[in-house]
């Protein structure tokens, strides 16, 4: 790339504008790509106090709606500010529907894992994948085999966290397919960018997000139980102390359903019931935002007062319908995300279409002495973690911390995968007065129906916001970015509106229809 | 055999409880070595009982939420147990470990070779395991026979020693316990030199044998895996083969799989909790052996 070029095409805020050699999702080396053409145009001829001071009123929103969220481990405060740059991402049409036919094939081929895994086991007596790592994963549940879901979905909302490489390939780096959170920010991301930037939307043909929570509630909604007409949905959540506390009152209030906790819920007679002020109340979908260990103290952690007792046979036996299903962790253990690959050959008899990350396995000898010899330039992850916890990214460890985390890897091979440090694309970011480009990933938010897969246009693009860090998560210094699909039809009106507060969303898309969401009622 | 088994559980509140939730291992198996003509679960207060399979047998579930003082889950079971002779047709001479390093025989039974909630591998293990199998011939039944001895003469049975919830980490320092820390013991033995085993819990019928260790609550032994595909029931608590004086209920890959009666409730802890477990034989009134 030639630098001195760059600075000669780039304008206002852009000017000396360094993509430093890595994929930038907004320039090659000539100038701006088309799809960020508009954008590129009308940032640049912005001056670094008109942008701060739209800044200035992105953070008062956020002030005023308490769109926050809480770093465990650290003890100066509880809540901070979820940090948003308010320049978009934008992902072309065709780069789209190229992503989204990858991710449902993905989270196909996973619920096809998990019915299996917890049925005949058929993929691991064909030994494609690995017995002894299913059934010895910690979050195998050995006692859900021979249970029955309904439709057989196992993962109804799944997470998938894609990054770019150096030449801009789509990478899956990791699923999450327990409790995947963020898309309160997807959605909040949007909301301060129209309000904030609305000309934009004039200009770009964005495709609109907001029937991310009405198909959610659609969807759940045809998990209840056979003969509940109009059914009870509510949203469980381990309480105000949860780092994702913010999303699930957003959630519950966006799709007008009961925001409980364990302790508002209660089984009779193998049925879940909803204490309320008229009386005992049914629950007939659970969309449960507790995790498998603290959700039933009768099955799974008997100190656990965070969940219902009795509520995971209730599930068990079709009384009540939990999303996400019990035991889908296995699915999103980092030692089984190897073998997604065959696992989309093997169920679906099709290449997959997205490409992931060469992972050495600590299990297989070979892969253990090559991730020993080249930890220094290897991202190390602990298999059972998840957040950006328990990892080693080896560029930045000094020769002491290396030589410690092998020597954890040694002692539990099965624990530990190495990756190459993939050098994720970046992204201008705004700091001061001027641009400067950040590290991305983007996480999709993958809903799965009865009857099929939809995935909301783009998803969370989360920011390494600390210069030179790769780290996305928001427990650890990042922050996030509307991400921006773009029509393939670029003639023609759209119509997106939007009111304050939260509550009226209005954007011209075909949405399932859901005669009594709250969207509409209101 | 015919064999009834009566298993009684009391729990007694100081103050009633309330919102109750129990999940019970009581049923036992059916398999080639016993069949299960009867059983019926009652529970008082009187509620509705409902069932699902796992792996290792049948869990039975109900709920109690009004208050109540006591609890009573009364578990009856009529059984007929086959296995005369367990020794019929076991290999005790010949060299057959090589099963054992099969990939596919670790593959098909990875969760009864590895640790467990109870059970960890460690070197202390490795050494009783190494030590036991020095002594023995080339065959695996032979070695774990002498495994069997070995623990049943080196673990002292001590009841106030150990309780439900003690590890085998724990009963390798103290060298005491019950028929379920024997069972850990030699479970890990066998796992750590590559043979899958399992826990078992159930019931013994003690008429007429003396000195027999089990009569008093549930039993806990282990099945081995056999190179020939047949799981051999052990009993190092005894040091000997179980026989038709078994009977089964559950397996699992220790302690925390089988369970007997395992519940939560709102109250306060229980001021009593009385087992008492009975074991009849229908079929024979004259006493045997």
């Amino acid at each position: 790339m030639n630098q001195e070029q760059m600075h000669t095409l780039q304008a206002g805020l852009f000017a000396g504008y360094d993509t430093g050699g890595f994929f930038d999702e907004m320039f090659d080396g000539h100038g701006p790509r088309d799809h960020y053409a508009n954008l590129y145009r009308t940032l640049g001829n912005l001056t670094a106090q008109e942008f701060r001071a739209r800044c200035e009123l992105a953070d008062l929103t956020l002030i005023h709606q308490g769109i926050t969220f809480t770093v465990y481990g650290d003890t100066k405060g509880v809540e901070k500010p979820f940090p948003v740059d308010l320049v978009p991402r934008v992902i072309p049409a065709n780069e789209w529907a190229f992503l989204e036919k990858g991710l449902a094939q993905r989270v196909r081929a996973l619920n096809l894992f998990l019915h299996d895994i917890y049925h005949d086991g058929k993929i691991l007596k064909d030994d494609v994948v690995p017995r002894d790592l299913i059934v010895n994963a910690p979050n195998y549940r050995r006692s859900f085999i021979g249970a029955n879901v309904p439709g057989d979905v196992y993962v109804h909302i799944c997470g998938s966290d894609l990054i770019r490489d150096y030449d801009g390939t789509y990478r899956v780096l990791e699923d999450n397919c327990r409790t995947p959170s963020g898309v309160s920010y997807m959605l909040e991301n949007r909301m301060i960018l129209m309000r904030v930037f609305p000309s934009l939307f004039g200009e770009n043909r964005v495709r609109p997000i907001d029937a991310y929570t009405t198909q959610l509630l659609h969807n759940l909604r045809q998990l209840a139980p056979p003969g509940r007409d109009d059914p009870n949905v509510v949203l469980l959540t381990p309480g105000v102390y949860n780092s994702a506390y913010f999303e699930h009152s957003f959630l519950a209030q966006q799709m007008g359903i009961e925001l409980v906790e364990g302790r508002d819920l209660f089984v009779d007679d193998n049925t879940v019931f909803m204490k309320t002020t008229r009386g005992p109340q049914r629950v007939d979908v659970v969309y449960r935002r507790v995790d498998d260990d603290f959700l039933d103290p009768l099955v799974f952690r008997p100190d656990s007062a965070l969940g219902v007792p009795g509520l995971v046979n209730s599930y068990r036996t079709g009384n009540v319908a939990l999303a996400n299903g019990i035991g889908t962790g296995v699915a999103d253990d980092k030692a089984v995300y190897p073998y997604v690959p065959a696992m989309i050959k093997y169920y679906l008899d099709q290449e997959p279409i997205l490409e992931q990350v060469t992972t050495y396995m600590g299990w297989k000898d070979d892969d253990l002495e090559y991730i020993c010899e080249h930890a220094h330039e290897m991202v190390l992850k602990a298999t059972n973690e998840s957040g950006g916890y328990g990892m080693l990214i080896g560029p930045q460890a000094t020769k002491a911390e290396i030589a410690e985390y092998i020597g954890t890897v040694r002692a539990n091979p099965r624990g530990y995968i190495g990756q190459p440090l993939i050098s994720l694309s970046r992204s201008p970011c705004f700091f001061e007065d001027k641009f400067e480009g950040r590290h991305v990933d983007l996480r999709p938010y993958i809903l799965c129906g009865k009857d099929d897969v939809t995935i909301v246009p783009g998803g969370l693009t989360r920011v390494a916001l600390r210069k030179g860090s790769y780290v996305v998560n928001s427990s650890q210094g990042g922050g996030s970015k509307d991400t921006w699909v773009l029509n393939e039809n670029q003639s023609g009106t759209m119509r997106q509106t939007q009111a304050m507060g939260g509550m009226v969303q209005t954007q011209q898309i075909p949405a399932p229809v859901d005669k009594t969401s709250p969207s509409e009622a209101q | 055999m015919i064999l009834r088994a009566t298993h009684r559980t009391l729990y007694s509140y100081s103050m009633p409880s309330i919102e109750s939730q129990n999940e019970v291992r009581l049923m036992p198996l059916n398999d080639a070595s016993q069949t299960c003509i009867e059983f019926r679960l009652s529970i008082n207060p009187h509620c509705r009982v409902f069932s699902y399979d796992e792996p290792g047998g049948t869990v039975h579930y109900f709920g109690v939420r009004s208050a109540h003082p006591l609890l009573e889950i009364v578990a009856e079971a009529l059984v007929e147990t086959h296995l005369e002779n367990p020794f019929e047709g076991l290999n005790l001479l010949e060299h057959d470990w090589d099963f054992y390093e099969l990939k596919s025989t670790r593959q098909a039974n990875a969760e009864f070779l590895a640790e467990s909630p109870y059970i960890t591998l460690n070197d202390e293990v490795r050494e009783i395991a190494t030590q036991v199998r020095q002594t023995s011939n080339e065959s695996v039944a032979d070695f774990l026979l002498r495994l069997a001895r070995w623990i049943h003469v080196s673990l002292t049975y001590d009841p106030d020693a150990t309780h439900v919830h003690t590890k085998l980490h724990e009963v390798l320092v103290i060298r005491a316990g019950v028929c379920q820390d024997f069972a850990h013991l030699m479970i890990a033995c066998c796992r750590i030199l590559g043979i899958p085993s399992r826990y078992v819990s159930g019931y013994l019928f003690v008429g007429g044998a003396d000195g027999m260790r089990g009569e008093q609550a549930t039993h806990a032994w282990l099945e081995c895996l056999l190179p020939d595909g047949r799981w051999l029931a052990v009993d190092p608590t005894n040091d000997l083969l179980p026989n038709d004086r078994y009977v089964a209920v559950h397996t699992g890959r220790d302690y925390s799989d089988v369970t007997p009666t395992r519940g939560v409730y709102v109250g306060t802890p229980a001021k009593s909790l009385d087992v008492s477990v009975s074991v009849d034989r229908l079929d024979v009134c004259s006493p045997v052996i």
